[in-house]
């Protein structure tokens, strides 16, 4: 038996360079709606495209419930929370504030992928960004 | 091995460990329902074939299981086993259903039929014969192998469920051709009634395990079994609690009188051709209750789950038993020691395989994992050697590196390769501490004795809460009412918000080492989580909690500047 985790390592990685991208284009806020139900819609969609589930191959979906829900988006969003990655500021809890704007995880984790691999990334980026980032103006 | 072909594989070892432990068994008919007292519920009584079952070696392996694991080494009297917690929830789902049906009578598609009720109670009867020894300490082993891995997501493209590793392996067990074999004994030997008997009833009741139903009009049938307000959690809070000794309190009755199988609302789009889809769920008015118990658990994992020295212990089971494996691996026998080259394997095994008597002092030439189990046994523990909590990294809220360093001891943890890393830069800058001319005449010998094991990373998991996950929650208690309008509990009680609390308040990791090393390995932790990647400077209070009487300050070290 072996025990290596290193789908969700690079899972992680993902939402990772998702995050700080998105804090990096000045388009938007630095932040991203804090919607469960939308955002673990987001990341199901993704996992149900062949073309681009490379990147949440490890995530599993509880189908069950009434939105297809993945404890383990769940868990990572907490730990990015403690180590002061992302902060859901009170009193409205509305937003996920992103506090930096490159890792080098995220650096390793773009650079690892191919171009076409890069262009699904991009094509993701965008879709996170309209779905559930915050525009500048707003 | 992926696919159906991991679930063949699986099955069939599943079935030859049933196979031997049912084989021979020949169950007894009892005249007639059997009392049994138990410390958290008082008497509960029990129909004569779950007694057949439970005095079957499937059952009475969990006697020797012991519910928390190694938490008695800190609260001596948690002692209770997976074997008293079967017979727990087994009470509370009945007063779940008597609790449903109450509040139905004229709702017949609601009430849970008899036969319905009792393979509920054969499923909580069966729901934890998955566990292993020392149970969610040798889950985390087994569960987070590759294998078993590859079952998990098998099991979740076949059912899109999430269950935990136990619940996959109990669920193993109960759809095993020797298991059904028993059944069918115990329905000829007319112990068990016909009614429940059927294939489709234990695969049904293996199914429950996993929290999935067929049908969605009877899910609420499989929450009370594994949903997001069981009757497992119900008996676990309570009996984690009463045996350890912290007094965590729920209104039951509350609940109870409140807890019920509503339909769910459809979704727009697809309301018309949306099939009907029945949950346990709790009105706005008993949400109360609901909280309480969320918070118990809450608790629980400060007081219990996640206390400092619990995860030392299993830190350092898990370090014994990871050699083990490894020696298991490259065909090295160990004494007495079943063989673990496989996730099954620890189906055969419960407590007392594991105890020093079974454990060799040398497997394969090493003899540390000897060593550390013979030490719980004496219980001499590792202890504190660093405190890790946002509160203690100077700089955390305002300095990016500092955030993007404690993110990236995050993903340590989550990374075994990396996490063994690091141990053995700490390990390394140690032993030169030890050899440094200020101290290399009273640790020479203590310096050549440090190995990787005598030093544990613990990056505990945020707590997670489920509970609250997809929950509907009525705003009328009429659950009938044909206009119900429903909020998701997480608006009413916004868990999010109390886990962001616990952690930033509560959630601590550790660097544990060997008592003797603690003051070097102190220093040298500090040292390697000042340099790159991490760059995280702690303040005082990261020593100052691991109580080391002499702490050897940073300055003192090697190669500070």
């Amino acid at each position: 038996m072996s025990t290596t985790c290193v789908g969700m390592l690079d899972v992680r990685k993902f939402l990772l360079a998702l995050f700080t991208d998105l804090a990096a284009d000045k388009n938007y806020s630095k932040c991203f709606r804090a919607a469960r139900k939308e955002l673990h819609r987001f990341f199901w969609r993704i996992r149900q495209d062949d073309r681009r589930k490379v990147f949440v191959e490890a995530l599993l979906f509880d189908t069950n419930g009434n939105y297809p829900h993945c404890q383990e988006i769940d868990e990572l969003l907490q730990e990015f929370q403690l180590s002061g990655v992302l902060s859901r500021p009170n009193p409205t809890y509305k937003y996920n504030d992103i506090a930096i704007t490159g890792t080098p995880s995220a650096t390793e984790f773009k650079v690892r992928l191919s171009p076409e691999e890069k262009q699904l990334y991009a094509e993701i980026l965008d879709e996170f960004k309209k779905e559930l980032g915050v525009p500048s103006a707003e | 091995m992926e696919g159906p072909e991991v679930l063949d594989d699986f099955q069939a070892r599943v079935n030859q460990i049933v196979e031997s432990a049912l084989g021979a068994y020949d169950p007894k008919r009892r005249a007639k329902e059997k009392s049994i007292r138990d410390a958290v519920w008082g008497t509960s009584r029990y129909y004569s074939w779950e007694v057949a079952i439970l005095d079957s070696p499937l059952l009475q392996r969990l006697r020797d299981i012991r519910q928390t694991g190694l938490a008695y080494l800190v609260y001596p009297t948690a002692l209770h086993t997976r074997f008293d917690h079967t017979l727990g929830m087994v009470a509370v789902v009945s007063r779940i259903v008597r609790s449903i049906n109450d509040k139905h009578p004229q709702r017949p598609d609601l009430l849970i039929q008899h036969a319905d009720h009792l393979r509920v109670r054969l499923s909580a009867l069966l729901h934890d014969v998955g566990h292993s020894c020392l149970s969610h300490v040798s889950e985390v082993i087994f569960g987070g192998s590759d294998e078993f891995r590859a079952l998990t997501r098998h099991v979740n493209a076949l059912f899109g469920v999430t269950p935990k590793p136990h619940e996959i392996m109990s669920w193993l067990v109960v759809r095993s051709t020797p298991f059904q074999d028993f059944i069918r004994r115990l329905a000829e030997k007319r112990i068990l009634p016909e009614d429940v008997c059927k294939p489709e009833d234990v695969e049904a009741m293996a199914n429950n395990i996993i929290g999935y139903r067929k049908d969605p009009s009877t899910k609420f049938l499989a929450d009370i079994v594994n949903g997001p307000m069981d009757a497992d959690k119900l008996d676990y809070l309570v009996r984690d609690a009463y045996f350890a000794g912290p007094t965590v309190v729920y209104d039951l009755e509350r609940f109870l009188q409140t807890v019920d199988a509503i339909e769910y609302p459809r979704e727009q789009a697809d309301a018309r051709e949306a099939p009907k889809v029945v949950r346990l769920s709790i009105p706005i008015e008993g949400v109360t209750a609901l909280e309480q118990i969320i918070i118990s658990k809450l608790m629980l994992f400060s007081y219990l789950y996640h206390h400092h020295k619990i995860r030392c212990v299993e830190g350092m089971y898990h370090e014994a038993l990871k050699r083990w494996i490894e020696q298991a691996k490259e065909g090295k026998k160990a004494g007495a020691l079943p063989p673990l080259d496989h996730p099954v394997c620890f189906l055969a095994l419960s407590d007392r395989s594991l105890l020093p008597d079974a454990w060799p002092p040398e497997v394969g030439g090493d003899r540390v994992a000897g060593e550390i189990v013979s030490m719980l046994t004496r219980r001499e523990l590792y202890k504190r050697a660093l405190v890790i909590s946002r509160l203690f990294i100077v700089g955390h809220d305002t300095d990016q590196s500092a955030k993007t360093g404690f993110d990236k001891l995050f993903e340590c943890g989550r990374d075994l390769h990396a996490s063994d890393a690091l141990r053995q830069q700490i390990v390394e800058r140690a032993r030169e501490i030890m050899k440094s001319k200020r101290y290399k005449e009273q640790t020479r010998e203590l310096a050549k004795k440090l190995q990787l094991a005598h030093v544990l990373l613990d990056i505990p998991r945020s707590p997670t809460v489920e509970e609250t996950e997809g929950v509907m929650v009525p705003i009328s208690s009429q659950a009938d009412r044909a206009d119900q309008r429903f909020v998701p509990l997480t608006d009413v009680f916004p868990i999010e918000k109390w886990v962001d609390a616990y952690n930033a308040i509560k959630w601590r990791g550790h660097v544990f080492a060997l008592e003797e090393a603690v003051p070097f390995v102190n220093a040298a932790a500090l040292e390697t989580l000042r340099g790159i990647p991490y760059q995280l400077t702690f303040t005082a209070q990261a020593t100052d909690l691991c109580k080391i009487p002499e702490p050897i300050r940073p300055d003192y070290t090697l190669g500070i500047t």
